[in-house]
């Protein structure tokens, strides 16, 4: 029996977002929380782990231009889909958060297509399934937290402010360019640069390291 | 069948970053799928962005949940959803098998430009997106009239392949063309060309394509 499910089986641990942090207690992985709702549908789990991720995914998206609402309720759709597959995920394979980033990826795109639908089709516009397509979710080896997180952090200044835009203002190129009064060239050549970089924690056999 | 060993042709760093971030628009972002669907080198450098795009998730900036959303969450667990049979979904397109991922896409009715070639454009949904990606088919032992795009394209070669000038391109090659590249390609062996194409304006005239095929000359 692994601990946090103990952890998660106590009667006080209704109110245990307040005390994360607590020393007594060792801290739970996001991937162990995961597991843990895979296992046992572990109600306490998904709390905690729904308090760590749901504010970041609001930020995110709201970030992204959606307003509060849409952005609430994104949140809310992925944590679902977080319980409903969490057997799905593989933690040999995939960090919590790249595994969420998907799942939140492939709703906001797919919550764009459907309003851009809307706004086209005026009012006509029914509900279909979705293709197989863009549910992308296949994950191969997943590159350990630790060495994304500090190729991130060694990726020079100038280079970071491209991705940060390109991720969280989701700007374009062009629009990256006009933000930081930049020829569009250096633009692209700063995010080729950092895209390199974390294309190098690729090890010579083309495996990850 | 689609054999993808050996690809050459792949998706430039800036492309897969924006599909993987969740930029550009749903034909571009199909052709793009499809071929990380067949090609390793892609998708390893796909996951490690999206290794990536996690890390900045988790430093996104939090904003606060609205303050009974955890037990709305909790209370949505509760509700048992029924599982649907998942619908047949089409794997093939003419006779042409499709690649798994892009089961259930849906298209025009095909569109005979001359006899040896067609287009099927894809759908969203009931209506063409704006910026069109569609399915051609060409017939083995046909050539194209040297010409050029007036839009950036992308063609993603799905069953057989073919020849541009020194290159040749196979079953999985991702190929770039700008405004700019007058070519004429032919296609390549005794096997028929299906490709998946995006481009970024409007679809060509209907005769267009027609127009610029011709039997390939040595044949
Ligand atoms: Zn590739």
């Amino acid at each position: 029996m692994l601990e946090y499910k103990i952890y998660g089986q106590m009667p006080f641990m209704a109110s245990i977002d307040d005390n994360a942090s607590d020393a007594s207690r060792p801290f739970i992985s996001d991937e162990e929380l995961i597991i843990s709702i895979a296992a046992s549908q572990d109600r306490d789990a998904y709390r905690e782990l729904f308090g760590r991720f749901a504010p970041k995914i609001k930020g995110f998206l709201i970030g992204r231009g959606c307003t509060n609402t849409e952005a609430e309720d994104i949140a809310q759709d992925a944590m679902l889909k977080v319980w409903q597959n969490a057997n799905q995920f593989n933690p040999t394979k995939a960090k919590a958060s790249t595994w969420l980033y998907t799942i939140v990826r492939n709703l906001r795109t797919d919550y764009l297509r459907k309003q851009n639908r809307i706004s086209r089709l005026k009012n006509e516009y029914v509900e279909e399934p979705n293709i197989a397509a863009l549910q992308n979710e296949k994950i191969v080896q997943s590159q350990s937290a630790k060495i994304v997180r500090e190729a991130i952090e060694e990726l020079p200044d100038d280079q970071l402010r491209v991705v940060r835009l390109s991720f969280y203002e989701d700007l374009s190129h062009t629009q990256i360019a006009d933000a930081l009064g930049l020829p569009l060239g250096t633009v692209k050549s700063r995010l080729r640069l950092a895209l390199e970089k974390l294309k190098s924690l690729r090890s010579d056999s083309g495996e990850k390291l | 069948m689609i054999m993808a060993n050996g690809i050459n042709g792949h998706i430039d760093d800036l492309d897969l970053w924006d599909y993987v971030r969740g930029g550009r628009d749903y034909g571009e972002r199909i052709i793009i799928a499809t071929h990380l669907h067949l090609c390793k080198e892609c998708e390893l450098n796909a996951s490690l962005f999206e290794d990536a795009c996690g890390e900045l998730l988790e430093n996104s900036e939090e904003v606060p949940m609205s303050k009974h959303s955890i037990d709305i969450a909790l209370a949505r667990t509760e509700i048992k959803t029924k599982t649907m049979p998942l619908p047949q979904l089409q794997n093939e397109i003419y006779g042409h098998s499709l690649p798994d991922n892009l089961k259930g896409i849906k298209t025009k009715p095909r569109h005979f430009l001359g006899p040896n070639v067609w287009i099927a454009p894809i759908v969203d949904n009931g209506i063409p997106a704006p910026n069109q990606a569609y399915f051609l088919w060409v017939k083995a032992g046909m050539q194209m009239l040297p010409h050029s795009h007036t839009n950036n394209e992308i063609t993603l070669i799905l069953e057989g392949g073919f020849k541009d000038g020194e290159n040749s391109y196979h079953a999985g090659d991702i190929i770039y063309e700008d405004g700019h590249t007058i070519h004429a390609p032919e296609v390549l062996g005794d096997e028929d060309c299906l490709c998946l194409v995006y481009q970024d304006g409007p679809i060509l005239p209907k005769t267009f394509l027609g127009k610029l095929l011709k039997p390939f000359a040595r044949i």
